[in-house]
């Protein structure tokens, strides 16, 4: 950190973020009094690079990153109308995600930070997303985060800065994988959220009942990869499938899976109205974008007379804006690591937000915990 | 002109701050070769740090930064590139990329007196599957085959077909190619960054930031048609 940044009115951070398949760079200028200005937020999507694989692609995903970093942010930096010279730090996600990326864009920040002599900023991208509200909406500490995209679907109650405890998790899939792999298996390409949930407009979401998942176990636990193969089974029955049926099948998949959030998040909401501090529900992730998701959570925060916030979509899906928002936070309240550590700082494919609460299994699946 | 050089293409995470003139002449101000295979994302920046305070110099100071672009370790190319590139950005120094087959090259001491004018270096580098990245280059430096991925079978086939003088070879994947033909074998194995930024040093004023050089397409398979109930879209 710069000898003056402590004492300095607003802080300007460049935030780079390279966790998924989406190169992305944002440029935030935070005041003394702790609001936010978003100068810029560039993305670069590789949707079209991965969509032969009905996936998203670790290998093509980090090639695309390091032909890009560079470029996304020098056109952030431009949008922004800021040198490089004023910046007072380069935050970059260093983790959880898809570790080639995150390498890619963690090292492209510390090059910055160290040519420009400014401090360089290892954000955790969930602490990204969890902050990110606070951009562009007025909501105070505390609130409950549900978090859902196509890495992460997590509830979390947040308190404050770097305050987090994780109140559940997807014990196997993330929201987001579970609509990719379903509209594959309806054969309605990628992405696959928007796509199911085009598809499922002109569906009738009540002729495939699917059963609720984890019904009956207690917490806020999700389980997302039964619903998934229970739209395979009832597909699979299907003498010759049409395309009103894959609709029919994309209702009752978005119907089940939206009832099944807004069921684990009510459990939340009921867990931490014990403090009664707490009646904001914030929703971040690209399933937010989702209208039935959306509405099933309107409803449960109704019935407990909580508020529903969702920032833009934009600053939902993955950004650099929230890594720059995050990693002024830190630098504001001086929650950062030694220039030294910050330097020597690996990319984390795995890095929990919180820890989970005590005795509970970190959730596992064929492809182990996301976060 | 004062060069950064960073290599951690190979198995080395190795960089060096050098004044270097455009006729190949070096004085090295600091020089750091660390062997390692991974782990290269979070050595370097510590690494430069401290090679620059050693130099008494600034990224502001240099006015190139020549980098390693593979063909190696995918992860090591990237975070190599990923650093160089960002180096430059906002009227930073001129990145240059060089392959690590001629930094390899460069980088071997020269054969034993008396030097044979028509000799040819070939470095191998070993690209694990049963495979070998390869290049030949002539004594002056002038590349007789670019760097390309081939069996040790194969690329010993081609060497020796194109190499008209007393070939040395070098580089971690040459042991299988020196069992197939007759060749002097260096023990070079990783990039001196010193060499490297004589090359870097010596190669046109770059028009575009240097790309990754992988030579093998990604592993990804696309997805199957037993997934797809419906059909592809
Ligand atoms: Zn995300």
């Amino acid at each position: 950190m710069g000898p003056h940044a402590s004492i300095k009115q607003s802080l300007v951070v460049l935030g780079v973020e390279t966790s998924c398949d989406d190169t992305a760079a944002g440029v935030v200028r935070r005041s003394a009094d702790g609001a936010c200005e978003i100068l810029a937020s560039v993305s670069f999507d590789q949707h079209d690079r991965h969509r032969a694989y009905g996936g998203v692609v670790p290998e093509i995903a980090a090639r695309s990153h390091v032909e890009r970093v560079d470029v996304v942010v020098d056109k952030a930096m431009r949008a922004a109308g800021v040198a490089y010279g004023a910046l007072d730090a380069v935050a970059a996600t260093a983790g959880p995600g898809l570790v080639g990326g995150v390498m890619v864009g963690a090292t492209a920040g510390k090059a910055i930070a160290m040519a420009h002599e400014i401090a360089f900023l290892p954000i955790n991208h969930l602490e990204g997303h969890a902050l990110s509200v606070r951009m562009t909406e007025d909501v105070a500490y505390p609130y409950l985060l549900l978090l859902v995209s196509g890495g992460h679907t997590q509830l979390v109650r947040v308190d404050g800065l770097g305050a987090y405890e994780r109140l559940g998790t997807t014990i196997d899939d993330a929201a987001g994988e579970a609509f990719d792999k379903t509209a594959k298996l309806l054969g309605l390409g990628q992405p696959g959220g928007p796509r199911l949930e085009a598809a499922a407009r002109a569906g009738d979401p009540a002729r495939f009942s699917f059963p609720a998942p984890l019904a009956k176990r207690a917490g806020c636990d999700f389980s997302l990869s039964g619903l998934k193969t229970a739209v395979r089974t009832a597909a699979e029955a299907l003498d010759d499938p049409t395309a009103q049926d894959a609709a029919d099948l994309a209702a009752g998949f978005q119907a089940a899976l939206a009832d099944h959030l807004a069921a684990r998040t009510r459990r939340a909401v009921e867990t931490v109205s014990r403090d009664r501090r707490f009646t904001t529900l914030v929703v971040a992730g690209g399933v937010a974008a989702n209208a039935a998701v959306r509405a099933a959570l309107a409803s449960a925060c109704a019935d407990a007379g909580w508020r529903l916030v969702a920032p833009p979509i934009r600053y939902c899906t993955d950004n650099g804006a929230m890594i720059a928002w995050a990693g002024a936070e830190r630098l504001a309240a001086g929650a950062v690591p030694s220039r030294d550590d910050a330097l020597a700082f690996g990319p984390r494919a795995r890095w929990p937000l919180a820890p989970p609460p005590e005795g509970a299994a970190i959730g596992g699946g064929r492809k182990g915990p996301k976060a | 002109m004062l060069v950064l050089a960073i290599d951690t293409a190979l198995t080395a995470c190795s960089a060096a701050v050098v004044d270097a003139s455009s006729e190949g002449a070096t004085r090295a101000l600091a020089v750091t070769v660390e062997r390692r295979a991974k782990g290269h994302a979070e050595r370097l920046a510590p690494m430069i740090d401290a090679l620059l305070r050693e130099a008494d110099t600034s990224i502001r100071a240099l006015d190139r930064v020549g980098v390693v672009v593979g063909p190696g370790g995918f992860a090591g190319v990237r975070v190599g590139l990923a650093f160089a590139r960002a180096l430059s950005l906002g009227g930073g120094p001129a990145c240059v990329g060089v392959d690590s087959l001629r930094a390899l090259a460069a980088s071997a001491p020269p054969p034993p007196a008396p030097p044979p004018e028509d000799g040819f270096i070939a470095p191998i580098v070993d690209a694990r599957r049963g495979q070998v990245y390869a290049a030949l280059y002539d004594a002056a430096g002038r590349a007789a085959i670019d760097p390309f991925v081939a069996t040790p079978q194969e690329a010993a086939d081609r060497l020796q077909s194109t190499a008209a003088g007393p070939l040395t070879l070098c580089g971690d994947g040459a042991g299988p190619i020196a069992d197939l033909l007759e060749a002097r074998r260096d023990a070079t194995d990783i990039v001196d960054p010193v060499a490297l930024a004589a090359l870097a040093a010596a190669a046109p004023a770059p028009q575009a930031p240097p790309a990754p050089l992988y030579l093998r397409p990604p592993d990804a398979r696309p997805a199957k048609a037993a997934d797809l109930i419906f059909g592809a879209p």
